[in-house]
This record gives C-alpha cells, structure tokens and sequence, in this order.
C-alpha cells in the first residue's frame, strides 16, 4: 500500500512539471554508478516513564525515558540505468552507524540522569525512480526528483539482534556533469541530493512513521 | 521428605539459596541446587471446608481462588495448570500429601495476611504438596471494587499461589516507613512483592510483566523461547556483590522486569525478556526487609547507590545478552 502511494506522488510530480513526454536529458551515456557520503538527520523515537503501579491502580514514575536514533554520516552508492524517457532507475544501498540514545531522567530514587547509548549498523537496500527535470540547453546541470523503497535492517550493537523495516524516499537534487566523452567512460561528475527519509518498525518503539532529512553528495561516472 | 515455611506478604520468607532471578526458589539436593517447582501438572489443589470468614462464604472463597489460580494458568509462555479437587475437611499446614487453602486464625501474626507452606521431596527436589493459609484474624473481600478498610482477598491468594507455584519474592516496588512501624506500599509493579497494598485496594488482581517472566521461567511453553534473556555482574571496587537489584525496562512494551545477583560473584541472569534494547537500573534491597528476599545468613549489600547504566543493552530473540558488567559505588 504504502509503496504503491510513493509511486503515485512521484508520477504526480511528473505530470506537473509539464516537460514533454518524449524529451531525453543530455546526460551522455545509459548506465550511471555514483558513490558518495550522506548525512542523515536525527530522529525522535518517542518518550516513555518506567511506572510502578499504585494501590489505586494509578502510575508512580520510577524513571522517564526519552529516545532518538541521533544524526551521523555514512556511505551510499547507487547504480542506474535509463529505462524510459526522462526516467532512470537506480538500485542503492547505504551503511550508516547512527548511535541510539535514550535519556533517562527523573529516577525516583533521585539517581544521577544519564544517556544510555548504544550504536546501531543500519543498511538500506532499494530501488528508485529519478525522473530529470528540463534543464537549459547545453547546461551542465541536471536537476532531478526521486523517489525509493527500500529494506531497513538496523542490527545492535551485540550484532545478536536486528530490527527491519520498510523505507521511503522522496526528495530531488541536481547533477554537474564535470567532463564528457564520446566513447568508453562517457561522462562523470558530482551529485548532491536532499531528501526525506520515512520509515516504520526498524528501532522504533511504537507504530508510527518515523522521518528524517538526508543529505547526500556523490561522485559519478556514467557509460 | 522435609516441610520449609514460606511465609508471604508482608514480613518474612524463608528462602533457602536462591537460584536464580525474580525470586525462584532453589533447595538443595545432594549438594546442589534445584529449582523448586511441581514437577508434574495439573496441580491439584482443594478447598478447606472451613474457610468462611464474616463477608467471604466457602463459594466465595473458592471463587476467588479460582479466579487467581486462573490468571496464574492464562499465561501464555507458562504451562502452569491447576485443577480444583474439592472441599476437604483438612487444615492448610497439615503433612497429608494435599494442597489445601483456607483460613486460619493466626492473632499473633499480626502482620502475616497469609502464608505458603511446601513439602520438599528431598530426592529430587520437586514440590510434593503445598498449602496456603490466609489469615482471618484480618477482614476480608471478595467484592469486585474491593471493599474499604478489607484486604482483597482475590490479590492476595494470586501472591500466594505464586508462591505455591515456586516463585518467590520480587522487588519491584517503593515502599515509605509509617510511623507506627512497618512500610506502605507506593507502587509496585509484581504481584510477587513482598508487601501487600493497603487494604481496600484491587491493583494487584493483575500479573505483571515480572511474575510473567518468572513463571514462565519455571515452566515455559515452546513460546518462551523466543523471548531473550540477559546476564551478567554487579561489581563495586571490582568485587561482585550479593543481592543487587537489576531492573530492565523495554521502552516498547513499558515491561519492567527484574532479577537479582545471587552469587558472591554478583552474577544475575533475567529471563523472560521482550526482544529489544533495554534500559538498565541497578539498586540495592531497601524497600523491604532483606530477608523477605534473601537468607539471613547470606551476605548482602545493599551499601551502594543506585545506578542508571549508560549502556542499552540488546536482548535478542531467544537469546542472551552477552555477559554485562553493572559497576556500583559506594554510598
């Protein structure tokens, strides 16, 4: 359901855009393969007391809990293809270490507050949809919107549990096409991409839809 | 075969080395330690004929047994099961190879709401019967608000038949000194815990995620086994220490779980976690008199301040944590 709802926006956003439906981008070559680093957002994952139970069947907090899957850096790489018009498609997958905290406060026993931390190894693995935007003639800019589906495995620090999950993309960001040739290597340059990452389950503690902002800056070499 | 008193709620019990976390009790056989539990169920269990206070009839006490014998049974990690035999004309506390309830007058216990008795089989350690009596020298209820001024009698027999089950005492829970000596309860969060709420009160009609734990510990289902465990030490000055409590808490479900360190090692191990990252807190046994938990002669320390561990702790499915070390200092 969800990934079906992705597609949709992202074809709405093609439609708007009003480009000509048979136009090709100028970027030379079919296939694209890019590596670059990313910056991913933090997220809050919710707040939660400790209670004990009173004789009136009332909560008595023994300690709160607060936490969030903090921001961090990591790598990704993407391969794509021109599949039809101005749409590529892309496989990706990303590794990132984002540490997990929680902060616990208020101990009934007044206790020193603390963090409580351990680091997360995150994977994604999913396919997108780029679909380039017009851009001027002989521009070496090439500005696009995107939309992902991925799989989400976030394994603990003890490498002993894994959380999974299903993740969204949606976002955009533009290509500078640094040199371009005819033959073998036919184009390489750099790519920077700002998106909106979505997901449920993974480390999160309850049901509802967690989200990010990534970042993104790449280097690519097409054939 | 050897009769060891236990008795529950409100003062003392009697725990001869315990094995392991929640409390469960542990005898030992030929020099061992074996956990104590029915080694076979059903367990059969009868109703004195006797057991009739002013505002409890014989019915409504075997109907408020049942029903705590039933949430005991509704467990679904646990394989624990009852079955009712009947009225009989024994006395709870009688060496007659049947586990009987009822009430007793006890007016020099006066603190003792009610109390559990076993008879050890000493070749194997296995529970051969245990009785539980309640005490009338209290006043009693069985409505289903509860009753100003009366102990509920339905909370207190699901304490006691953890105790008949083989569980022992938990520690989660914070209590205050009253004045005319003794502690009130604030909070807790296991039916397990040594001091009963004021009367009047119904909150303990519910098992917690600890009693959970604890029997489905002692007699898991093939369920069980996906749940995850942790383990690991207490040390202050890089000495284990005897007795801490070690409390997790899962941020997902708002589970609190909790074991003890039982060895002079300060080793502990909790079973019956949900898998996911836990919260960690470390303290010392103040909120009840030690012995409701421990030997007297063993020796605890509770001379260490609390601790909120500023590492989560990853509990797989079906799966240990990896040993922890839980550092505490001194007060």
């Amino acid at each position: 359901m969800r990934s079906s709802r992705v597609m949709w926006c992202a074809a709405v956003f093609m439609v708007l855009s009003g480009s000509p439906a048979s136009a090709q981008t100028d970027l030379p070559g079919r296939i694209e393969v890019s590596v670059g680093a990313q910056w991913l957002g933090e997220t809050a994952l919710g707040s939660k007391d400790a209670n004990l139970t009173t004789p009136t069947g009332g909560a008595l907090r023994l300690f709160s809990t607060s936490t969030s899957l903090a921001g961090v850096s990591g790598l990704e790489a993407r391969a794509g293809v021109h599949v039809w018009h101005r749409v590529h498609a892309e496989a990706f997958g990303s590794f990132s270490k984002p540490p997990l905290n929680t902060s616990v406060a208020n101990d009934y026993e007044s206790s020193p507050s603390t963090t409580a931390s351990e680091t997360i190894k995150q994977y994604i693995v999913g396919g997108s949809a780029v679909w380039y935007l017009p851009q001027s003639p002989g521009s070496r800019f090439f500005p696009f919107a995107s939309g992902s589906v991925a799989y989400l495995r976030q394994l603990h620090e003890s490498d002993t549990l894994a959380s999974t999950g299903r993740l969204y993309e949606l976002g955009g960001g533009i290509k500078y096409l640094l040199r371009s040739q005819a033959t073998g290597l036919k184009g390489a340059g750099v790519r920077g991409d700002v998106r909106v990452q979505l997901w449920k389950h993974g480390v999160a503690f309850d049901e509802g839809l967690q989200s990010r902002p990534t970042v993104v800056g790449a280097f690519f070499v097409r054939f | 075969m050897t009769r060891v008193l236990a008795i529950a709620l409100t003062v003392l019990v009697s725990v001869p080395q315990p094995a392991a976390a929640y409390l469960k009790f542990g005898v030992n056989v030929g020099g061992r330690q074996v956990t104590l539990k029915w080694a076979q169920t059903p367990v059969r269990y009868f109703v004195s004929a006797r057991s009739s206070v002013p505002g409890v009839t014989v019915s409504d006490f075997e109907g408020a047994v049942a029903r705590a014998f039933a949430r005991w049974e509704a467990v679904p990690t646990s394989s624990i099961a009852y079955t009712y035999g009947g009225l009989t004309v024994a006395r709870p506390g009688e060496d007659d190879g049947s586990s009987t309830l009822g009430f007793e007058s006890h007016p020099e216990l006066d603190r003792v709401l009610a109390s559990t008795s076993f008879i050890v089989d000493r070749a194997t350690g296995a529970l051969v019967e245990s009785d539980i009596f309640f005490n009338s020298t209290f006043t009693w209820s069985i409505s289903a608000n509860g009753e100003s001024g009366k102990f509920d009698l339905e909370s207190i027999a699901l304490h006691e038949i953890g105790h008949f089950s083989g569980l022992g005492h938990s520690a989660l829970g914070e209590t205050e000194l009253r004045d005319g000596g003794g502690r009130r309860v604030l909070g807790a969060e296991a039916v397990m815990f040594p001091i009963a709420f004021a009367a009047g009160s119904i909150a303990s009609r519910t098992l917690k995620a600890d009693d959970i734990a604890g029997i489905s510990d002692l007699y898991p289902t093939g369920d069980f086994s996906q749940r995850g465990s942790m383990s690991g030490r207490v040390t202050k000055n890089g000495q284990g220490i005897l007795g801490a409590h070690v409390i997790t808490f899962d941020q997902a479900t708002g589970e609190l779980v909790a074991g003890f360190t039982l060895t002079s090692r300060g080793e502990f191990s909790i079973a019956g976690l949900s898998p996911g990252p836990k919260v960690v807190r470390v303290e010392p046994l103040d909120d009840a008199d030690i012995d409701s938990f421990f030997d007297v002669s063993q020796n605890v320390d509770a001379d260490f301040r609390v601790l909120l561990f500023n590492r989560l702790i990853a509990v797989p499915h079906g799966g240990d944590s990896g040993s922890v070390e839980l550092q505490v200092v001194a007060k």
